[in-house]
């Protein structure tokens, strides 16, 4: 409450984390576990803003793409990966900023808003499909349409364009992203500013009437989860090789609102954990022919909202407070936490 | 007129062909306190909206000490210094009760006047047992108070309640007037009250409002002896 994160949680997270992260790669290739590790940093960033900020956002896609296109158009006219990556957050934050100032500003309702952030991806989706012309291009990129833009510099260690980081050492710096952002994330939202954020999820009326801005705060962390997304665009574009129009698709969308909704909102564990799950079970759904995966999707998803309608992390987490409450003897009383005020995981 | 702390001139507020508030001028002093009375759809609660700057007025033009903030938002009135409770609760219920009353204190005291304060709202709104609370678990008359305990932490120096006492019990209200009474001592306070012997126990100088516009402004007990008043409260022509 005082604006300190709950240090023991966040580095039980972080230990945890880590210790699979290690382990994993014995029982998956770090290829496809570095794919999910992006997935589970994109649902973070919905994560952050519907779940903590009540942002309902149906075009986080669109911040994803930005950012892997950013990075792969200045890595080709750049020949050099440092900038391009900071461009891949930097970009999708900005515009991110410029489209909440304009929805926040402008006062726009909850439907509004969601109506507006799906349109916006569905007009990148448009626009990139239909950039196969030469004269769609950026510096020595071109944008490549419904191909997209293929062969650009991947990452390197920074100064140095001949020393890519890939394989394993990919993966590796993709988990020490992962904490950083979600120990970043943590204390963004212990502070004062993510309290206010909550606050506003919880009564935006109220905070007006404590002296706020409603408006500039959800615009700006509207812009974070903008620059997380980005970043995780920014990844995308290394593990895949390729950025394609697809980054915008309503399904990608899509998929990244089931990943929060299954994972469980109010937590950052919550959609991180969603998406790896979701994101394994499509991938081995992707290794056979006989059942077509969004259906099992579906499936998963309407089963997840009938059992467990606040989401995978919440409710093992109410079940261990649950087992914990048992052992009065054992456990010493802990204090009641709000079911969806706290920056819980 | 140098301690008139609060003024409107001509506010109106139209609703469609409806003047909820009609041409109101009002003024209130640095030290008072002020209950505004009227039966049910007399304008007194939207004319409170449009001081809290929870509407816009159709026209007319509020002045708070000696600023115009006709139009302004909820925040930038609050930012004055001044604090606002709602006539329905308006807390944020999947938080702490503590934590409500934090976020209040924060934005005026930063992080290190904050905790003092919430200490002593706690203390004086008697929340100290509920304060570790999600405030979604309490019931009405305890959220009330918790609202009020917003207001208070913020240290204003206007006060503006709306129907601070309904869904309290006598205990409740009874603590209720103190705390008024202290917050009176510190700043000005405008009340929008039904409670008639609420009103009594706090109040010097009553606004009495009827069909959007002041029916007649006085001492408390001129206006309880009023036939007019009484008429409006029975539903006779006012």
């Amino acid at each position: 409450m005082s604006g300190r994160p709950d240090i023991g949680a966040t580095l039980a997270v972080l230990v945890v984390f880590t210790l699979l992260a290690l382990v994993a790669p014995a029982v998956l290739e770090t290829y496809t576990l570095t794919i999910l590790l992006i997935y589970g940093l994109l649902a973070m960033s919905l994560g952050l803003v519907w779940g903590f900020g009540g942002i309902l956002c149906f075009g986080q896609a669109a911040f994803y793409g930005l950012g892997a296109y950013s990075y792969a158009i200045a890595a080709i006219n750049l020949g050099e990966s440092t900038l391009p990556f900071v461009l891949g957050i930097v970009v999708p934050f900005l515009f991110a900023g410029v489209l909440g100032a304009m929805m926040f500003y402008g006062r726009l309702s909850d439907v509004y808003l969601g109506v507006i952030t799906l349109v916006v991806t569905l007009i990148f989706f448009k626009f990139m499909n239909s950039t196969a012309g030469p004269e769609y291009a950026i510096g020595q990129a071109r944008l490549g349409g419904f191909n997209g833009i293929p062969g650009y510099q991947t990452l390197n260690v920074p100064g140095d364009p001949d020393a890519y980081i890939f394989g394993d050492d990919f993966y590796y710096l993709v988990v020490a992203i992962v904490l950083v952002v979600y120990a970043l994330l943590r204390w963004l939202l212990a502070s004062p500013f993510g309290r206010v954020a909550v606050a506003i999820r919880e009564n935006e009326a109220r905070v007006e009437l404590m002296g706020y801005d409603a408006r500039l705060r959800k615009t700006a962390l509207f812009a974070v989860g903008g620059a997380v997304a980005g970043l995780a665009g920014t990844l995308f574009a290394n593990w895949a090789e390729i950025v394609t129009p697809g980054l915008f698709s309503l399904g990608q969308s899509a998929e990244i609102i089931i990943w929060c909704i299954v994972g469980g909102l109010g937590t950052l564990v919550g959609p991180f954990v969603g998406a790896m799950l979701l994101g394994y079970l499509k991938f081995a759904l992707g290794q056979q022919a006989l059942i077509d995966n969004t259906l099992v999707l579906g499936l998963v998803l309407v089963l997840s909202v009938l059992l467990l309608p606040r989401g995978v992390v919440p409710t093992l987490g109410q079940w261990a407070g649950l087992a914990r409450r048992r052992r009065p003897r054992r456990a010493p009383r802990r204090r009641l936490r709000p079911a969806r005020g706290g920056a819980d995981g | 007129m140098a301690d008139i702390v609060l003024e409107t001139r001509g506010v109106t507020m139209r609703f469609g062909g409806v003047n909820a508030v009609d041409g109101v001028d009002f003024s209130l002093r640095r030290d008072e306190l002020r209950c505004l009375i009227g039966p049910n759809g007399a304008g007194k609660s939207t004319f409170f909206k449009c001081l809290a700057g929870m509407l816009t007025p159709s026209a007319g033009e509020i002045l708070i000490d000696g600023q115009e903030t006709t139009g302004w938002h909820p925040h930038e009135i609050a930012r004055l210094g001044i604090g606002i409770k709602t006539q329905v609760p308006s807390v944020m219920d999947g938080l702490s009760v503590r934590e409500n009353i934090w976020l209040a204190a924060l934005r005026v005291l930063g992080r290190q006047g904050a905790d003092g304060a919430v200490a002593d709202a706690l203390e004086r709104l008697d929340l100290g047992d509920l304060a570790a609370r999600p405030v979604g678990r309490l019931a009405h008359g305890e959220r009330q108070r918790v609202e009020l305990g917003i207001v208070i932490a913020a240290r204003p120096w206007l006060v503006l309640l709306d129907e601070p006492a309904a869904g309290m019990t006598a205990d409740e209200i009874e603590r209720l007037a103190a705390v008024i009474a202290e917050i009176g001592r510190q700043a000005a306070i405008i009340i929008v009250e039904h409670d008639m012997q609420f009103i009594r126990a706090i109040a010097r100088t009553v606004t009495v409002f009827a069909q959007g516009r002041i029916l007649m402004e006085d001492h408390v007990d001129a206006v309880m002896a009023d036939p007019r008043v009484r008429d409006i409260y029975l539903g006779k022509k006012g």
